[in-house]
């Protein structure tokens, strides 16, 4: 149950980005929208409940990417450890940080995902296209990624509330 | 020092994992149709309430330049009657002269229509989700066009939705020729929509304007499909190739329904005894 929290909104974001997003050209270079809620997990969250949440969401995205199979797992996985080693010098209560937390969270995502087609394709260089991509999805990320994380945090509040209150009111009347 | 090692060991893990996955991309896996299977349909209901809201919008709200759309319609319409004309008159000169040189009648093709119902959520790759799979009679490696030009390739196919990847994809390969000159080459996604037309002789008149249009060759789009046009051309001092830029005709962020060939052209090499 304490999972629907994740998977839902999960859904959601994957389908906004995938099929929502693109309906509208103008908002077509957005960034990954899912980046703001691995930054979540890695703030807020611990790293058992986190782990299985972000491996789904990168398998589910590798297989909707025409990206080799693995491509989104590994970058997921290693911005959770980055965020998890952030927090260990920034204090995550301060939602002004927030910022820097994305624009990191920005920078080692887009570095796998650069590391990984040099390594695969020697060809590889990077254009001025992609540093253009790059700068519009750091752009994107400090304006709208802190109230994400801000929203993120503030429904799973509401939410362990809710499913706290729920459940221990079931649990006095069978106590009863 | 543990964890540097445990990391080390993870990293290169990671990099072997990737590296085989991307060399197995294109052999047929059921792992990478689960994601599909589980997200398509949320995604064919996103697609239709959206286009069930563009469509009210369309047509009761948005009335007030239809008239005028209507007037231009029309001398559109006036001037491809015409040119449907001349095309007739063109194809029978086309059978009367391919039965002078006894020319193999070209198959019709098979074609099934289908709705992009998600497109690649990463900004990195190029490729649209369909309405139809398996059981429509979609197979892996088949073309998708619309009467634009090429759209892409089937990669992926689960029961009742596919994968394209998308011409303008930094790994797909098209072999397309120049209309005018004929020369040849191979058509590859670079970003920002655009393509690169790799491979093609310096000694090749190549103009910005020339239309690009698939050879055939690489047995997967029929012959003669438009592809796009070249929109650069340059010829360095040195090596043997020139380095063309080719826009396609095909608005990839307006992509809305797809026709998947379902008999393309197979070439057969038996040796004649």
């Amino acid at each position: 149950m304490r999972y629907c929290f994740y998977i839902f909104p999960c859904l959601f974001l994957v389908i906004l980005q995938s099929t929502i997003i693109p309906y509208f050209g103008f908002l077509d270079n957005s960034y990954d929208l899912l980046t703001p809620f691995i930054i979540y997990l890695g703030l807020y969250c611990s790293v058992g409940e986190s782990l299985p949440i972000l491996i789904l969401l990168g398998f589910i995205m590798d297989n909707l990417s025409t990206g080799p199979l693995g491509l989104y797992i590994t970058a997921y996985f290693w911005l959770f450890v980055g965020v998890k080693w952030i927090i260990k010098f920034l204090h995550v209560g301060n939602i002004f940080l927030l910022p820097i937390v994305m624009v990191s969270g920005i920078i080692i995502e887009t570095s796998i995902f650069l590391g990984t087609f040099a390594t695969l394709d020697p060809g590889f260089h990077i254009s001025e296209s992609i540093i253009n991509t790059v700068l519009s999805h750091l752009f994107w990320a400090v304006c709208t990624g802190p109230f994400f994380i801000i929203i993120y945090r503030f429904s799973h509040k509401k939410w362990n509330k809710w499913f706290h209150e729920r459940f221990a009111e079931r649990g006095r009347e069978y106590g009863e | 020092m543990v964890l540097v090692v445990c990391g080390i060991i993870l990293i290169a893990v990671n990099i072997i994992i990737l590296s085989v996955t991307s060399k197995n991309r294109n052999s047929s896996n059921s792992t990478g149709r689960i994601g599909i299977t589980l997200v398509a349909p949320f995604q064919e209901v996103a697609a239709h309430l959206l286009r069930f809201a563009e469509d009210i919008w369309n047509q009761y709200f948005f009335l007030v330049s239809v008239a005028e759309e209507n007037a231009d319609l029309k001398r559109a319409l006036s001037r491809a009657i015409e040119k449907n004309n001349q095309c007739k008159e063109i194809s029978l000169s086309n059978i009367r002269l391919r039965k002078l040189l006894n020319f193999q009648k070209k198959i019709a093709n098979k074609f099934l229509s289908a709705e992009v119902i998600g497109k690649d959520p990463s900004p990195w790759f190029k490729s649209i989700i369909i309405d139809k799979g398996q059981y429509d009679g979609v197979k892996k490696g088949l073309p998708v066009v619309i009467p634009e030009g090429i759209a892409g390739q089937v990669i992926d196919v689960s029961a009742h939705y596919s994968k394209v990847l998308l011409i303008i994809d930094q790994n797909s390969a098209v072999d397309v020729m120049i209309q005018r000159t004929r020369a040849r080459g191979i058509i590859k996604g670079e970003s920002k929509g655009q393509c690169l037309l790799k491979y093609v002789l310096r000694k090749h008149d190549i103009r910005v304007g020339d239309v690009v249009v698939s050879s055939g060759l690489d047995g997967v789009f029929p012959k003669g499909l438009r592809v796009g046009y070249v929109s650069g051309v340059i010829r360095r001092n040195a090596g043997i190739f020139q380095e063309v830029t080719v826009n396609p005709y095909i608005d990839f962020e307006k992509l809305e329904e797809v026709l998947v060939i379902l008999n393309p052209p197979k070439h057969v090499f038996v040796s004649k005894q």
